[in-house]
């Protein structure tokens, strides 16, 4: 039975339509990493996915419930954001924030219990946060304030993970901790994790199963070697490109090739 | 954390004080001993009767009142501050104030007179002003899509502009009425009595209550509307929801003693410096200083031009400002998060 | 964008906030004249010559302006109510082609035009000039940017603004020569002195320990009194009466609450109406008022707001009502009941 499953789905803003007929299903236990050019859908589709978005046709199942039908607090439980950026209003502390994964649980009124607590203490220590938990987290690096929505979805113990463009505006070492600590989460702990990059090696390396995203419908689903072919990618991304194989791990390598007609530096 | 708590009980233990000190004040000077005597023992009989009745009818109604409307202002200050995320948002940001003075202009031009419910006919009229007010902007802000918070914000100013200009319309026909219309829309605690503190009371703490309740879902806030929505928030609900508890809190403060600024804009900037952002803290301390402002600025309104009295709306604005600005120059840092 | 909020707030309270202060040394209609009370008994005891009219003639007006009048004026215009009153009263109603919508006394005088309401803003400087009027008589400071635009039209205006009898009686003998009606104003100055003296004779003999304590409330918000630099609270020296707030320094004191239970006056008179009719329900239903001296022992009177509140040729009823109010066994046979005048309230029991 497939966790998360979009069916048939059309959605858009307005009057415009970014999504036609899309179909796809995310299974638990895996990274399904969406890809495409700016303005495919990518982010459309996860916000969908994440039931802040109604379709305009189709639906969003989730354990093979119409998401629309199930209340609000009920998605809550199951289904964890994080979005591509956040606002850092006010100072809040690390640890007050996380806590916040424990609202779909207790509600917005009740004083949290020892219960709480307790999850909220494993999920900072899961995610190294004990040290900087009375932190405010107006002071949070971009790779720390990461790690704490993770842990926020933790404390959520929600059993899907939807991230939009987890990596940006991280360095080298931090995007490759927190693309390892989604993957480990969906092999160890057997969330569903649909998430949006933009870097096609990144996708190709932790993710599971990939989808190519083009022209408001999917141009590809399948594991990173189906999806990342010379061909779909060249006239996906409207880049001639070139796929090897990565040196120590064997996964397709992606890089891209000059224009032909262009004489220039290369 | 404890020192928060810790904080917001001296704070009421300092409000409770002032009340206690701001009894023996006034044009008339009574000390504070046969102050103490009338509290425990008014009889209004023999020879001090007018001191007991000046402690009991006059002062001691008008500074509960002070505290209660200033408490009110304070938390629903806070309220709209969490909802909208803006550090200048105030109770009237959304037409609070300028619909209660259409309402009572109106009163007072038709000359109504009558009690309606206890409360007297302009005092209702100001309060059914100011919330007709905020469901204009609201609805203005929602006409189509679904409402935004800058929306709402922008709605809220183009409404106030249009009432002010209704209002001062209605001065200029009616200029005989102009120093009753003034010295209502100016604020003013004088002459209030024990059955404006009974009216007034239940609006204001049933709307700071139910804004304090929200406090949860205020915090939620600082992640932004979709990360709320995400946690379960049910978001259209919520807004309806602090917008008109707070309304409510500002309104009936208003029906009761007229426009009076600065106590719900500051209120929350300094109860953020003392007790941190959490809103279950934040709104409880942002009316206990509003009481306290209040209460002070009434007292200084009484005495410091006897035997007049000035009016309280004029006393928070004249001193408000200078010490928001010096307290936006000396905390820039903590406050800048915000701005 | 919240900016502009804030600071039209500040400035609009700072504003108020003076205003207050010059209105209380202003007193609503009139300019307030120099307390020159005791002096200017002295020299009413002597009675005004009449003088001819010469024309043109020049006059200085109650606000120390030159007004020159070329001929005797045909079409008048008035500003405020006592203006009228005093028109009509010495005669020269005839002549009063322009009136505001409050000027109720005479009644012919509801029957001519009308060019306003109460302050400068909402009389109509065209309304008044399509008069063809040769002097407008106006009141005072408030009225000051309608008397200036007029002077520059090249319309006269003259200004009245008593403050006290005596500039009353002043006034009447301005408008007097202004209209070539010397004898009538000041036969009605004599009448008027003759009742004010029967009046103030009979509270001579008022010995000190009955004097009555009185505070008259000329409006209720904010609570403003008349002092003893006001015309109203020379009146209320005139009936023999002790004023409660004698010692403020304003003419029109706003007092706060306080400072009225603290003085608790004997009386409490109040004009029967201030932008709203005043009723003696209503002032008992404040809080705290059931415990003044004055309400407990009905002692609350109401007095036409049109006689006392307008410092015209009526005064002098409102200073018999008034006295008879504050002493009835001593004022209730010597004065004939003026007609128009009352004065409500309960009478206390005998």
């Amino acid at each position: 039975m497939s966790t998360l499953e979009a069916r048939d789905l059309s959605c858009g803003y307005g009057r415009r339509r970014v999504l036609e007929a899309l179909s796809l299903a995310a299974r638990a236990g895996e990274v399904l990493v969406l890809l495409g050019p700016n303005g495919a859908g990518k982010t459309t589709l996860l916000r969908a996915l994440a039931r802040l978005l109604r379709p305009m046709h189709g639906s969003v199942l989730l354990y093979e419930e119409d998401i629309w039908a199930l209340r609000a607090d009920q998605v809550s439980r199951r289904v964890a954001i994080m979005p591509q950026t956040e606002r850092r209003d006010w100072p809040l502390t690390v640890e007050e924030s996380v806590r916040f994964g424990r609202v779909p649980h207790r509600g917005w009124l009740l004083p949290y219990r020892a219960l709480d607590r307790r999850i909220v203490e494993e999920a900072l220590g899961n995610m190294g946060l004990c040290a900087v938990r009375d932190r405010p987290i107006t002071e949070l690096s971009g790779g720390e304030w990461r790690r704490m929505i993770i842990a926020r979805a933790l404390a959520q113990e929600a059993g899907v993970l939807l991230l939009d463009e987890p990596t940006a505006g991280l360095d080298l070492k931090f995007q490759a901790e927190v693309l390892r600590l989604v993957r480990r989460l969906a092999t160890e702990r057997g969330l569903v994790v649909v998430l949006t990059l933009h870097d096609l090696n990144h996708a190709s390396l932790y993710g599971h199963r990939l989808a190519l995203l083009s022209e408001h419908s999917l141009a590809a689903l399948g594991s990173p070697e189906e999806v990342l072919t010379e061909e779909l990618i060249s006239r996906t991304f409207g880049v001639p490109v070139t796929v090897t194989r990565h040196p120590v791990y064997g996964t397709p390598l992606v890089a891209p090739l000059a224009d032909p007609s262009e004489s220039g530096a290369w | 954390m404890k020192a928060p708590t810790i904080t917001l009980g001296l704070l009421a233990a300092i409000l409770v004080a002032s009340a206690v000190l701001s009894l023996g004040v006034g044009a008339v000077s009574i000390p504070a001993g046969r102050v103490m005597q009338i509290l425990v023992e008014p009889s209004v009989s023999g020879a001090g009767a007018i001191d007991v009745t000046i402690v009991w009818e006059l002062r001691l109604p008008r500074l509960l009142l002070a505290g209660l409307i200033g408490g009110g202002l304070g938390a629903a200050g806070a309220g709209y501050q969490g909802l909208f995320r803006n550090p200048l948002a105030d109770p009237f940001v959304i037409g609070a104030s300028s619909g209660s003075a259409l309402g009572a202009t109106l009163a007072i031009v038709a000359g109504l007179q009558e009690s309606v419910f206890g409360m007297g006919a302009v005092s209702a009229a100001a309060l059914l002003g100011s919330l007709l007010a905020v469901a204009a902007a609201y609805g203005i802000a929602s006409m189509g899509r679904q409402v935004s918070i800058p929306s709402l914000l922008l709605a809220g100013v183009a409404i106030s502009s249009f009432i002010i200009a209704l209002v001062s319309l209605l001065m200029f026909l009616n200029d005989e009425k102009l120093l009753t219309i003034f010295s209502w829309l100016m604020g003013s605690l004088s002459g209030r009595g024990w059955p404006v503190l009974w009216t007034t009371a239940p609006l204001v703490l049933a709307g700071g209550l139910t804004v304090w309740l929200q406090s949860r879902s205020l915090d939620s806030l600082t992640f932004g509307e979709e990360t709320a929505v995400s946690l379960g928030l049910r978001l259209g609900r919520f807004r309806v929801l602090v917008v008109v508890a707070a309304s409510l809190a500002t309104a009936a403060g208003v029906a009761a003693g007229g426009i009076i600024g600065f106590v719900g804009l500051v209120s929350p900037h300094v109860a953020r410096l003392l007790v941190g952002a959490r809103h279950v803290l934040l709104i409880p301390a942002s009316g206990l200083l509003g009481a306290l402002l209040l209460l002070l600025a009434d007292d200084l309104a009484r005495t410091i031009a006897a035997p007049a009295e000035l009016p309280v709306g004029v006393v928070t604005a004249l001193l408000g400002s200078p010490f928001f600005l010096v307290l936006l120059k000396t905390h820039r840092r903590e406050l800048g998060a915000m701005i | 964008m919240k900016r502009p909020h804030i600071v039209t707030n500040i400035l609009r309270c700072v504003v108020a906030l003076l205003s207050l202060f010059v209105a209380g040394c202003g007193g609503r209609t009139s300019v307030s004249g120099p307390a020159e009370r005791l002096r200017d008994r002295e020299a009413l005891s002597a009675p005004e010559p009449a003088r001819a009219a010469t024309f043109p003639m020049t006059v200085v007006d109650g606000l120390d302006r030159k007004v020159t009048l070329p001929r005797v004026p045909a079409r008048i215009v008035s500003l405020a109510p006592k203006n009228t009153e005093l028109l009509f009263a010495i005669g020269a109603g005839e002549r009063v082609v322009g009136v505001t919508s409050f000027c109720n006394f005479p009644p012919e005088a509801r029957r001519r035009e009308q060019i306003g309401g109460f302050s400068s803003k909402s009389q109509s400087l065209e309304k008044i000039v399509a008069l063809k009027p040769d002097l407008v008589v106006a009141t005072g400071e408030l009225q000051w940017p309608s008397i200036t635009e007029l002077e520059r039209l090249g319309v006269p205006v003259a200004s009245l603004g008593a403050e006290s009898l005596a500039g009353l009686y002043r006034e009447l003998d301005l408008l007097g020569r202004l209209t070539g009606h010397e004898d009538d104003a000041a036969h009605l100055s004599n009448v008027m002195k003759r009742r004010v003296e029967r009046v103030v004779e009979t509270a001579r003999m008022i010995k000190p320990e009955q004097r009555v304590t009185v505070f008259y409330q000329v409006w209720s918000e904010p609570l403003t009194a008349a002092g003893a630099g006001s015309y109203i609270g020379e009146l209320i020296q005139m009936c023999g009466c002790i004023n409660v707030v004698s010692d403020a320094k304003e003419c029109y004191p706003h007092i706060s609450q306080e400072v009225l239970f603290a003085r608790n006056p004997e009386v409490i008179l109040a004009p029967t109406a201030e932008a709203e009719p005043v009723t003696i329900e209503r002032l008992r239903m404040r809080p705290g008022w059931n415990n003044l001296r004055a309400v407990r022992n009905n002692r609350v009177y109401l007095i036409d707001g049109d006689l006392i509140s307008r410092c015209g040729p009526r005064l002098v009823d409102a200073l018999e009502v008034m006295a008879r109010a504050l002493y009835p066994d001593r004022f209730g046979t010597a004065i004939d009941r003026a007609p128009g005048a009352r004065a409500t309230g309960e009478e206390p029991r005998p």
